[in-house]
């Protein structure tokens, strides 16, 4: 039998549940509580880093490398990532070593460089190093040439920064730093080599 | 039998009314995440407790290009956005602060849950000279946390949200139209 206390009862589980749905879907929508985030970092470029023969010849290392690992966040919102050399388009480097990426996961939310993927493991790159101030570190430079993905024969040599055109190309822009990279690959080199 | 029915009816149409307070009130409380008011989906600007204001500490050492940012986007955008410093019983939006990396970068607008960051990178500004460099990145870095977003294409060079503010000459140091 349908009383008015049932009614009652019934409206008032309905508006419980109501509210409960509606604050979910709102809450979700506007600050997506339960989903991890992506969110980017947005920069401002030192020079223009979407030029081929700029990148190539800022950099003090461009190298196409496998990724096996990923450390810690560490300082500067950076990510250390371990890589093996398997060749080198500029600059001498071989073996396994740990450079860092602008990008790192706090919680829920990752941060992404703009316009550049986060490395992952298990994935081969062309990537465009720079020995970072210290001279002990190498940083995986910004920009949206820096980080390519390359798979299978041939792939290095058709990437943009493996044409072999553009290693004998140097910006006059650069030319001061052509200067500077000697000293830091040489600093570079001796420090690991100390270190070893 | 009839006061029971009336009854029934009562609490069906209290239910209705109180299912369309709930999907109103959703609707606003949603209102931000559908609506898209700004280039980027993200700004400092904290609409929850500082309506329309920017709260913001500051440890950098480029002083004066922070501050030449801060005018020139209070300038242009009127009474759109405050910036103001933070205190005792504030909640802080943005923090001014430097870093030193070799990464191609003279300055990163990072955002977060609570307060954001504008770095400049000292390994690429230097020692501070109030200088047109530090101001082409400090300003534009403050457009990121207006929700300004970058602009890549060569077309936009000599708009103050070019992805290089330093590859400019002259560079850009204020807001464009473009760049309201």
């Amino acid at each position: 039998m349908w009383t008015e206390r049932h009614a009652r009862t019934w409206f008032a589980a309905l508006a419980v549940l109501t509210t409960f749905v509606v604050a979910g879907t709102g809450a979700q929508l506007r600050w997506g509580l339960f989903v991890p985030r992506e969110r980017e970092i947005a920069g401002s470029w030192a020079f223009e880093l979407d030029d081929p023969s700029k990148v190539m010849g800022y950099s003090d290392f461009v190298v196409a490398a496998s990724v096996v690992g990923r450390g810690d966040t560490v300082k500067s919102m950076r990510t250390n990532y371990e890589i093996v050399v398997e060749r080198s388009l500029k600059g001498e480097l071989d073996g396994t070593w740990i450079v860092s990426q602008l990008g790192y996961s706090q919680g829920r939310d990752t941060f992404v460089p703009e316009g550049q993927p986060p490395l992952e493991v298990g994935e081969s790159y062309v990537l465009s190093l720079v020995v970072d101030v210290d001279a002990e570190s190498l940083n995986v430079l910004g920009g949206p040439l820096a980080v390519e993905v390359v798979s299978g024969q041939g792939a290095v040599e058709s990437s943009v920064l493996g044409n072999p055109g553009l290693r004998s190309r140097y910006p006059d822009e650069l030319v001061a730093t052509k200067a500077d990279q000697a000293q830091r690959r040489a600093a570079f080199v001796a420090n690991h080599a100390a270190a070893e | 039998m009839t006061g029971m029915a009336t009854s029934a009816g009562r609490g069906r149409l209290t239910a209705t009314l109180l299912l369309v307070v709930l999907v109103l009130s959703a609707a606003i409380v949603t209102y931000p995440a559908w609506a898209g008011s700004h280039t980027n989906s993200y700004d400092s600007v904290d609409t929850s407790t500082n309506p329309n204001e920017i709260r913001w500490t500051s440890s950098t050492q480029y002083i004066s290009a922070r501050n030449h940012a801060i005018e020139r986007w209070e300038f242009f955008r009127g009474a759109d956005v405050d910036w103001r410093p933070d205190t005792a019983t504030t909640i802080n939006d943005l923090v001014f602060r430097d870093y030193s990396a070799s990464d191609g970068f003279c300055g990163l607008y990072n955002h977060r849950p609570g307060q954001d960051f504008i770095n400049f990178n000292i390994n690429c500004l230097g020692t501070p000279d109030g200088g047109s460099a530090e101001d082409a990145v400090a300003t534009q870095e403050a457009g990121h946390a207006l929700g300004l977003g970058d602009h890549e294409l060569p077309k936009w060079n000599g708009v103050v949200m070019d992805s290089c503010a330093t590859c400019t000459d002259p560079r850009v140091t204020s807001p464009t139209q473009h760049d309201r």
